[in-house]
């Protein structure tokens, strides 16, 4: 009769042990398992705030290309030019030769 | 008891066959709706654009780029002082340069807008500038906002339109290129979107954890062409004086460099602004140069006289026989253009002199089927493959269809059509030592790192060399001592031909209005590039050698020290 007792007791005991070692393996689990997904997480928020700054960037990197687009344009400059009293060139001199435009009909060649 | 217990059975049996079926209705019946609805909350897709390539100069300038536009838009329902709003904004997006209206009927324009009360979200105005968005946006306006959107931008303006075409939308609405560059290479500018799709949280936050998918855009190729921006400048501004000057109704001009094939500047009159483009009628939009044809006149002679000189059916020395007066073929007698006639013409006087009758030697010593022959090789009758959207070609006459009238009248380019285009291709084998090459505009597709160059594609031999040189110096001895001589520079060798081509008008030729035109290359010695300058009409003289020939040789004077082409002497 005791010796029964004693068997109940030390089975209850392993069953109580087993039933701790699963509560703290499930806690261990879940707090890994929050850990992570915190951790994922912040990493989306990083991650959306790399993407906003690379879109900032890319955005300010087409406009600077909008604007070397407009300032390069020949028509662009030539009118700066214009502004400035910078008028074509009237005679194209060649090395050894001078090619001059002397009327609206034709240029002559002068040796 | 009994009763009671079987009522509560009853109850309960009948309340899970209820659950049931309202869970086989939500689980399996609308599962699959539900389940899109549920993903759609949690998974978010971003559309990645993508962006048009450009169309570059040979300089790497642009002619054609997409840059950021903004979109400003106006959510009603948080507008609080709709007057307020509206004359803020009207003092952004009023542009006095357009002369369209007064600030106080934009500041009206917007108002009207704003108190719609049969939307909740109205666009007010599309294409802002960064520079005019951040400025409103400063303003902090509630109910304001702004979404991008790409701009199709022409940098030179007007400058190349008909080369560049323009960027449009179709009926769905969707971007899309129309005629030239921008129609042609319509698949090969516009890349493809991407997307990114990925589990986010309520507040839009990415779960790095969960799935996600992304495909990044191809971003469009860009285009380097062979078009030379200053000499396409220069080609505009002195086209577009020169039919001023003349009185012409309109007029083109196309440079090609006869070695490769480049165009290296293409325009013509009138023109339209492609980056307003819906303010222009269709008959703007197509490329005289590729599409419209005419007849050629005296600039088709040095084509004849090449064919002959290669088939061993004239030399230059040989000498007309019958160029001692008007030429009488069946009902018809052909007569020189000034009316004056030179007995035992070379045939380098015979080109010199323009002579129609020396052309109809020419002509019949050739013969109906030779003739034709040397038409198709020199590329008459097909289009030429230039890789712009709208080329046309004329039908040529079927080989067994010539009559001797017909030879005789195609040998001084009467009776036969052909686009600027073929012309300047035709000319260029001459320049090019007999060999043909495609015209082409662009040299080369890049996209980042990578560069695919685009291979001139080389014709078939059509005359020899020697009969290549030979001709081209008949055509040095027609620019300096032909009608326009007087505008010919001197100190540079210029290969050329002056053409006057009456206009057929229902059957019969109108002797008022003409086609004037001069076609040439430059050295003749080692061409750099071949040039064609048509006028349509011109009313100070109906003369080539007045109107089209000095025009010419202005436009030359200009493209000598953009080529670095040095005098000969």
């Amino acid at each position: 009769m005791r010796n029964n007792k004693q068997v109940k007791t030390t089975g209850l005991k392993r069953t109580a042990k087993k039933l701790r070692l699963l509560v703290v393996l499930a806690f261990a689990v879940v707090a890994t398992s929050v850990f992570f997904s915190v951790g994922s997480s912040a990493k989306g928020t990083e991650l959306v705030e790399y993407e906003r700054r690379i879109s900032e960037l890319e955005s300010k990197n087409r406009e600077l290309q909008a604007q070397i687009i407009e300032e390069t344009a020949l028509k662009r400059i030539s009118q700066k030019a214009e502004s400035l009293s910078l008028g074509k060139a009237e005679t194209v001199e060649y090395i050894g030769n001078i090619v001059s435009e002397t009327d609206n009909k034709a240029a002559q060649y002068i040796q | 008891m009994l009763l009671r217990l079987r009522i509560v059975v009853f109850f309960f049996t009948v309340a899970a066959i209820a659950l049931l079926t309202r869970l086989f209705y939500w689980q399996i019946i609308r599962g699959g709706e539900l389940s899109l609805q549920a993903r759609a909350q949690y998974l978010g897709r971003e559309q990645l654009p993508a962006r048009r390539g450009s169309i570059l100069a040979s300089d790497g300038s642009w002619l054609s780029a997409s840059v950021d536009a903004w979109l400003l838009y106006a959510m009603i329902p948080e507008i609080e002082d709709a007057r307020r709003v509206a004359n803020q904004l009207a003092l952004f997006l009023f542009e006095e340069e357009k002369e369209e209206g007064t600030l106080m009927e934009e500041a009206m324009r917007i108002e009207g807008q704003l108190e719609r009360d049969d939307v909740v979200w109205v666009p007010i105005e599309r294409k802002l500038d960064g520079a005019t968005k951040n400025n409103i946006d400063a303003l902090g306006l509630k109910g304001i906002g702004f979404e991008r959107e790409e701009m199709r931008v022409y940098p030179e303006g007007s400058s190349s339109a008909q080369i560049l075409g323009f960027l449009g939308k179709d009926e769905e609405g969707r971007n899309r290129g129309y005629f030239g560059l921008e129609g042609f290479y319509d698949m090969t500018l516009e890349g493809s979107s991407g997307y990114v799709e990925r589990e986010a949280n309520a507040l839009g936050v990415p779960l790095l954890s969960r799935r996600s998918k992304r495909r990044d855009a191809l971003v469009g190729v860009d285009l380097v062409t062979h078009v030379n921006r200053s000499m396409q400048l220069l080609v505009e501004q002195e086209l577009k004086e020169g039919i001023e000057r003349y009185g012409a109704r309109a007029g083109t001009a196309v440079v090609m460099d006869p070695k490769n094939g480049g165009i290296m500047a293409m325009a013509s009159f009138p023109s339209y602004d492609p980056a307003e483009y819906v303010k222009y009628g269709d008959e703007y939009f197509k490329n005289p140069v590729i599409s419209d044809s005419f007849e050629p006149g005296s600039v088709f002679k040095p084509i004849v006289m090449a064919s002959a000189l290669d088939a061993g059916a004239v030399e230059p020395d040989s000498k007309c026989d019958i160029c001692d007066g008007p030429y009488k073929i069946d009902k018809y007698e052909i007569k020189t253009w000034d009316n004056k006639y030179y007995p035992d013409s070379t045939m380098t006087e015979v080109l010199m002199h323009s002579d129609n009758v020396g052309m109809v030697f020419v002509g019949n010593r050739l013969g109906k089927d030779k003739f034709y022959d040397y038409l198709e090789k020199f590329g008459f009758g097909e289009v030429t493959g230039i890789d712009l959207q709208g080329e046309f070609s004329p039908r040529l006459r079927d080989k067994g269809e010539w009559s001797g009238v017909d030879v005789a009248t195609a040998s001084f380019g009467q009776g036969i059509a052909v686009t600027p285009i073929q012309l300047v291709r035709a000319i260029s084998v001459i320049a090019n030592g007999g060999l043909s090459m495609k015209p082409q505009v662009v040299d080369k597709l890049i996209l980042d790192d990578w560069e695919e160059d685009i291979e001139s594609e080389k014709g078939e031999r059509v005359i020899s060399e020697k009969a290549a040189k030979r001709i081209a110096e008949m055509m040095v001895m027609a620019a300096k001592k032909g009608e326009a001589q007087w505008t010919a520079l001197t100190g540079f060798e210029v290969a050329g031909k002056t053409g006057t081509a009456q206009i057929p008008v229902a059957g019969h030729y109108d002797d008022e209005k003409t086609i004037a035109s001069f076609v040439g290359f430059a050295p003749a010695s080692d061409p750099r590039f071949v040039m064609l300058v048509t006028l349509r009409e011109p009313q100070s003289s109906p003369w080539a050698s007045e109107t089209a020939a000095p025009l010419w040789f202005r436009i030359a004077q200009g493209i000598f020290p953009i080529l670095g082409i040095q005098p000969e002497r």
